[in-house]
């Protein structure tokens, strides 16, 4: 008799926990736009999709999304937006204590898709659906405005190399530089040279390495991938392993090119042979598909992501 | 004479693999100690353990680990929470009220928890607990779900098997003949297993929290991805805080001259804090030997 | 002289195994009865039926009468206050791991009393029946784990104790002990049988002859003979009770 009224009692219990959790799930869901027929893109710029904002609450706080200590993406970004501030040979990056700190551009990029109230940044060559990127001063973050310089945030892509390349490394790379190479870089990003001469293989055999930037592993890896249908006999590796491990690679002579998404120290240079600009990306502020913000000025940024303003309804 | 060969020679073998063992152990230390040592005295032992500020990509580089060791301690010490009821109390249900039928499906569930990869338990508490945390306690308490508490939740869940099978080893292990005696004084089943057979069985279930904590401390992959990795002093428990070992991780793939050997250093710390539990496993193991 | 048990055409079964055959006897109330015989004659199943120890194991199975008190044990009852009537000692001493004070507290606290004065009491008047008082007073909050196997033996009686029994079920108590802790047990035996009824289930002939007042001679799960030790031991009526007492089989 007691037993059973423990039973009942306890299965109460269990019925109110569970009833807890399946709770205000009418907001978006949580990960990925619901009804997406997204056709393919030649622009980077992103396709409206489906929006629902009614949900969106000022009065909650900005969740800041960053990246972690030593990424190049992280660097260029706070150096661009004022972020890091200099004063007596001194740097800080005043990036906010309480920014959720994420180790790649696919995490920055869940953690956004997945928060209302979520706001970060990754490569404009990562867009894509699953997120939005506002306009900075008005100025959307496409190719066109990057390379003309209207779009503010935006930052070299680099290869690195030591002296002494091997014969199809040296081919990989005037390949990236030819005509057919800043092709598939202007896919997605800016191509530094707009005549760039077409492109002759000299046939060397062999395995190229290299590792770096996440950021720029992206489009190296397009270009390998084109490269090795037209040399056969070339074989190359892309790691991403982030820009200072590819810049220390390329030193040790762990990688034959290393890729680096921000500009190389003097100090790193010293010890370089040779490094190659060979795109330019723009790197976008990227907030929750059903936030209604679009534009934010360049002061705004470095307000939300100092964490001096702290909630949304602090961004007009 | 030629018995005498092979026993001379299987010995050597045997020796030959114990000092394989040994030596890698003393690699690791060397490595770790060498390394990181030297970059502690460079920092300054004080700063380095006591420092409250985490900026390696500023100048000048700053490294004060003190912030990663709180948020490794106060989320082992959630898990603890949150592992050691649940897991005793299952224990306790498995060896001493469970049904046989129900048994034979429990315990290979608990064992498979076991067997689940990190960042698995990773994506399932970033897919499934963070959202839950954010809707419900975000409002009141801000924060965007990857907090304290929610990689509590999480590591409580992935030390579960630890605890569970060791602690039910432990309650096993007990002599029927303590039971046996609280029954016959007119105890019943209940009172007899929580009061005498449980409270016998104590230090083993010591040795499967100490174990738990060591799984906890070391737990990577997948409090990286639920506990925000903030480096800066706690600020509550709906915030991120960094680990020690997921301070390593992320930046290990960057870091360049004193800034790795700060991470090294990380390591160091580390390393420190098992040492500590295995002594106090062994002497856990002792007095339950004792006993 | 009352009766404190009565058993009427008792059979017990280990699934297909029966190891008591139609046991029928009465127990004495403030007596201590012997139960004898060789290994595996169902003195110790007998006596764990007593306090329905025999209901831990699997596939025991019971038919018949056992009163105590004129009460069915097998009926409508409270078990645990059975086994609160009916105290057992068991052949190795198995104290708590705990202190000796929570040992004998152990028995009181289940049973509802709270207070930590009355508590202090039964303690110490338990451990005194027990006659190991004396050695342990000074260190009541010691483990129960550090006193020698002898002192053990003794807290375990006191333990029993500590509820206020009616009866005292003892298999084999002495039987891990040496001979002057078995002496000691013995003298405690006897002064308790005062207060209390006993049961002994021994090995010893000689224990039963020394200290028992009414012995049973169990061969095969029969009770074979019954009665005053003095006659069971010195003329005893059947057969095989006398070759197993001459010490002819065994």
């Amino acid at each position: 008799m007691k037993k059973s009224i423990a039973l009942i009692l306890v299965c109460t219990l269990a019925l109110f926990l569970f009833a807890a959790c399946d709770d205000g799930s009418s907001e978006a869901p949580a990960y990925g736009n619901p009804s997406q027929d997204t056709p393919a893109q030649d622009t980077p710029a992103q396709d409206a999709p489906a929006q629902d904002t009614s949900n969106f609450d000022n009065r909650r706080e900005i969740i800041v999304v960053s990246r972690e200590s030593g990424s190049g993406t992280r660097g260029a970004f706070v150096e661009l937006t004022g972020v890091e501030v200099s004063a007596d040979g001194n740097t800080t990056d005043m990036t906010s204590p309480e920014a959720v700190i994420g180790n790649n551009t696919n995490a920055i990029m869940t953690n956004v898709s997945g928060d209302l109230y979520a706001i970060g940044y990754i490569s404009t060559g990562s867009i894509d659906n699953s997120i939005k990127a506002v306009n900075i001063d008005g100025v959307e973050p496409t190719p066109a405005n990057i390379l003309a310089g209207n779009y503010k945030i935006a930052r070299p892509f680099i290869v690195v190399t030591m002296d002494g390349l091997s014969p199809v490394a040296q081919d990989f790379l005037s390949f990236i530089m030819s005509q057919e190479g800043q092709e598939i870089v202007a896919d997605r990003y800016i191509p530094v040279d707009q005549s760039a001469p077409a492109f002759e293989s000299n046939r060397a055999t062999g395995t190229v390495v290299v590792g770096g930037s996440t950021s720029v592993s992206p489009v190296v890896e397009r270009l390998a991938e084109a490269y090795q249908e037209i040399n056969t006999g070339a074989n190359i590796e892309v790691h991403a392993t982030g820009s200072g491990a590819g810049i220390t690679g390329a030193i040790d002579g762990v990688v034959d090119i290393g890729m680096s998404s921000r500009n190389i120290r003097d100090s790193e240079m010293e010890n370089l042979y040779q490094q190659i600009t060979i795109a330019m990306d723009g790197i976008a502020v990227i907030v929750n598909n059903d936030n209604p913000l679009t534009n934010l000025t360049m002061e705004e940024v470095r307000e939300i992501f100092t964490g001096e303003k702290t909630r949304w309804s602090d961004v007009h | 004479m030629k018995k005498q060969l092979i026993e001379s020679v299987m010995k050597y073998i045997f020796m030959l693999a114990a000092t394989v063992s040994i030596l890698a152990v003393a690699l690791i230390c060397a490595f770790l100690f060498i390394n990181g040592v030297p970059a502690m005295h460079e920092i300054g032992f004080f700063n380095f353990l006591l420092g409250r500020v985490w900026a390696p990509s500023d100048t000048p580089q700053v490294f004060g680990i003190f912030p990663m060791i709180l948020g490794s301690i106060y989320i082992t010490a959630g898990a603890i929470i949150v592992g050691v009821p649940i897991g005793v109390l299952t224990a306790i249900f498995m060896a001493k009220f469970c049904p046989p039928i129900l048994y034979r499906y429990l315990k290979p569930a608990t064992q498979l928890l076991a067997g689940i990869p990190s960042i698995v338990y990773g994506f399932f508490g970033l897919i499934v607990i963070v959202p839950m945390v954010r809707e419900t306690f975000g409002i009141t308490f801000g924060g965007n779900g990857q907090s304290i508490f929610t990689a509590s939740i999480l590591l409580g869940i992935m030390i579960l098997p630890t605890i569970i099978g060791v602690s039910e080893a432990a309650i096993r292990a007990v002599p029927e003949s303590y039971y046996e005696a609280a029954v016959a004084m007119g105890a019943s089943h209940e009172r007899s297993v929580f009061f005498v057979v449980t409270p016998a069985a104590g230090s083993g279930i010591m040795t499967s929290i100490i174990l738990g904590v060591g799984r906890a401390i070391g737990e990577t992959m997948a409090v990286i991805l639920v506990a925000g990795n903030q480096a800066r002093m706690p600020t509550g428990l709906f915030r991120g805080v960094r680990t020690l070992t997921a301070n390593i991780v992320m930046e290990m793939g960057y870091a360049a001259e004193l800034h790795r050997e700060a991470l090294i250093a990380t390591g160091v710390v580390l390393f420190v804090f098992i040492l500590i539990i295995n002594v106090l496993f062994n002497l856990m193991k002792k007095r339950g030997q004792q006993l | 002289m009352t009766n404190k048990f009565k058993l009427r055409n008792v059979n017990l079964w280990y699934n297909d195994f029966q190891a008591l055959h139609d046991v029928s006897m009465d127990i004495e109330a403030n007596a201590i009865t012997a139960f004898i015989g060789p290994s595996g004659c169902g003195k110790s199943t007998l006596i764990k039926s007593l306090n329905r120890m025999n209901d831990l194991v699997e596939g025991c199975k019971i038919t018949g009468e056992l009163l105590l008190d004129g009460e069915d044990i097998y009926g409508d009852i409270d078990i645990n206050l059975l086994r609160k009537r009916v105290g057992m000692v068991f052949q190795k001493p198995n104290p708590f791991p705990m202190s000796i004070y929570d040992n004998i507290a152990f028995g009181p606290k289940t049973h509802g009393i709270k207070s930590k004065y009355k508590l202090d009491d039964i303690v110490e008047k338990a451990l005194n029946d027990a006659a190991i008082w004396d050695e342990v007073k000074d260190r009541l909050k010691k483990s129960a784990l550090s006193l020698s196997g002898g002192q053990q033996q003794r807290l375990c009686i006191a333990r029993a104790l500590s509820v206020s029994p009616d009866v005292l079920l003892m298999d084999e108590p002495t039987s891990a002990l040496d001979p002057i802790s078995t002496s000691k047990i013995e003298d405690l035996i006897t002064e308790l049988k005062q207060q209390y009824t006993v049961v002994i289930v021994t090995h010893n002939m000689q224990q039963a002859a020394r200290i028992s007042d009414s012995t049973a001679f169990f061969l095969l799960g029969e009770m074979v003979e019954f009665g005053d030790s003095e006659q069971v031991f010195s003329m005893p009526k059947d057969i095989r009770c006398e070759d197993y007492i001459t010490g002819r089989f065994g």
